[in-house]
């Protein structure tokens, strides 16, 4: 029987993947647009929040339910231009390839307190409200840009995972960086990764770009048509078109998308690459 | 005549190797002929008991959502009920976390009232149904569906539904109950869904392949697991908790009034009653066919007393006419 493609339910039996690429480069030093904080300290950030926040959410009353496998990669070069790429998990889960969300929720590195601040609804004050902050994954900046490296390493632990997975909703790849491959060109790459595909679809390659300046962001672009220059094109290329599911998320949250819009981020700020992070991994069935 | 509500219940968690994540809840008042139905949902925590608390105390004393300073009141002592069965300092983080916004299910409860006097309707039933959220009633009769609740549409699943909480996050302006107030028939079919059903359902009879209820009624629970496990195999059927409760009204019989003796009948057989043939053919619809062979009973009686009573004027006729002799045998 035919099913419409990127609609399998995530559950125990069919678990979701999700696998973070994260450009661990020198340039990451450098501040975010619209931010005073590094790039790779925003980007750590947001990742250990969207960790958080899906620990949060896959747990129920008996802990976390064990629906999906997550993976976290950093890439960058040592001083001699040689590829380092491992997992960008610490503590416990160091050097594990892809670790399932129980695990995540149940060993992060640390946790950290930090202060929220929240406005009381009755007085109009603002309270200082001590929050408990799992962290997974610390910054890191060195080196060059092996995004090819990254990639190829990707389609060997996907298709790894493909192949015990074969009916599960596909894995889902968000690449995030700030500059150009060093090690070639990484389009040939990307369309491996993309052909890499279960019963429910073809593995989903996002890629977001994350800026120096406060420039004008393009999110999810439909073509490379007015893209400022070549690195967005090859991101642009690189990147997956929105599936229905997504598409019609992200059209319900209010982004005026194009039909055939790719997911894609250029000139990310802070704010962009958390929409990013979100609309690339919540439109998955049973996820919302 | 006084009814009371036959009930089965058949449920399947979204993992069923996982029976205990099974969040989704129902429960039945035969006697009082009330039943509801609730879906916690699944990303909340602690929505299992939720949903539980709230499907016992709907069949338990629900006020009307209308009445809204006894309906808040309600919730709130739910909401405490819920509160006290949680031990946060236990809790990891991950779950500490989550705990302030505490739990969330959908709730459907429905009851069978004897019908007013004026409702016309002979042999009818009030139903009365309350619901927030997307778990669904249908009301089928002889099976063809006569309407469903809240839902009408199947694309209507599509959207979050809006569900109660189990804390009080200053929304519940927000919260809107659909009522149903109609009229059912004895035998009518009452069956409450939560949403992976119901869209399923709704599917059906929007294709016109029209569920059959009658027989999922007469099915063991392991067989119909297995039903859902295939459909949602097939994707028919979301991957999620699954619950069906379905009601029927039925009539239950005054107990026989023993017939006074009759000296001469003890040792003779006793006839079996003209229309005994329908109760004996019309086994599980016992009610309605035991009211029309009464009726029967009692009308072919009082056409054989007539019949009896213009033989016996007859006879005297004769008699007066012709010298008291009885009438010659027939040839």
């Amino acid at each position: 029987m035919y099913h419409a493609p990127y609609t399998q339910s995530i559950s125990r039996q069919n678990k979701a993947c999700f696998l973070f690429l994260l450009d661990q480069s020198f340039s990451m030093e450098e501040p975010l647009g619209n931010s005073s904080n590094r790039k790779c300290d925003e980007l750590v950030t947001a990742i250990n929040g969207w960790l958080q926040n899906m620990a949060i959410r896959a747990s129920g009353d008996e802990g976390i339910k064990d629906w999906m496998d997550v993976g976290v990669f950093g890439y960058r070069t040592d001083q001699a231009a040689n590829p380092i790429i491992e997992s960008a998990l610490q503590g416990p889960l160091a050097g594990r390839v892809l670790v399932s969300i129980p695990e995540i929720g149940g060993a992060p590195a640390r946790i950290d307190t930090r202060t929220q601040y929240l406005p009381d609804d009755q007085t109009g004050e603002v309270l200082q409200v001590p929050c408990e902050v799992p962290v997974w994954v610390d910054p890191r900046a060195e080196g060059g840009t092996p995004m090819c490296h990254m990639l190829y390493l990707a389609h060997q632990i996907l298709s790894d995972w493909i192949a015990r997975h074969p009916r599960s909703f596909p894995p889902i790849v968000v690449h995030i960086t700030d500059g150009e491959s060093q090690d070639g060109n990484p389009i040939p790459y990307a369309d491996a990764l993309k052909a890499l595909a279960t019963e429910d679809g073809n593995v989903l390659l996002f890629n977001c770009h994350l800026s120096l300046t406060a420039a004008e962001p393009f999110m999810f672009p439909a073509t490379d048509e007015g893209l400022p220059d070549e690195l967005a094109r090859v991101l642009f290329h690189m990147s997956s078109v929105l599936p229905e599911p997504f598409y019609r998320h992200a059209v319900a949250e209010g982004f005026p998308l194009q039909p055939s819009a790719r997911g894609m981020a250029f000139n990310a700020d802070m704010v962009c690459l958390i929409q990013f992070l979100n609309m690339g991994t919540q439109a998955a069935p049973g996820l919302r | 005549m006084p009814a009371r509500l036959d009930a089965r219940v058949f449920t399947l968690s979204k993992d069923p190797d996982q029976p205990s994540g099974y969040q989704d809840a129902s429960a039945v008042d035969a006697r009082r002929r009330i039943a509801a139905i609730a879906d916690g949902v699944s990303s909340s925590l602690f929505s299992g008991r939720w949903a539980s608390i709230l499907t016992e105390a709907a069949v338990g004393d629900a006020p009307d959502p209308a009445e809204e300073g006894l309906f808040a009141a309600w919730l709130a002592t739910q909401r405490k009920l819920w509160a006290e069965g949680v031990d946060a300092a236990s809790l990891p983080w991950f779950q500490r976390a989550k705990l302030p916004l505490g739990a969330f299910s959908t709730l459907l409860w429905v009851r069978v009232l004897d019908a007013q006097p004026a409702a016309g309707s002979f042999g009818a039933y009030r139903l009365l149904a309350h619901a927030i959220g997307d778990s669904c009633l249908f009301q089928v009769r002889r099976g063809e569906l006569v309407r469903s609740f809240p839902l009408r549409t199947s694309a209507e699943l599509e959207a979050d539904p809006i569900v109660l909480g189990s804390v009080d996050l200053k929304r519940d302006q927000l919260l809107q109950f659909a009522t149903l107030d109609e009229v059912c028939y004895p035998e009518d079919l009452l069956v409450l869904c939560t949403d992976a059903l119901a869209q399923w359902a709704l599917r059906g009879y929007e294709s016109g392949s029209l569920p059959d209820w009658d027989r999922a009624w007469d099915m063991p629970q392991e067989a119909w697991r297995a039903e859902i496990a295939a459909l949602r195999q097939e994707r028919q059927l979301q991957d999620d908790d699954t619950t069906l409760v379905m009601l029927r009204v039925a009539e239950e019989l005054l107990e026989a009034v023993p017939a006074p003796e009759q000296p001469t009948a003890a040792a003779a057989e006793p006839a079996p009653a003209p229309l005994e043939w329908i109760r004996s053919a019309a086994k599980g619809v016992q009610p309605v066919a035991a009211r029309v062979a009464d009726e029967m009973d009692q009308t072919s009686g009082r056409v054989l007393r007539g019949l009896k009573s213009l033989k016996d004027k007859a006879l005297k006729k004769y008699r007066e006419k012709f010298g008291k002799k009885d009438p010659p045998e027939p040839q």
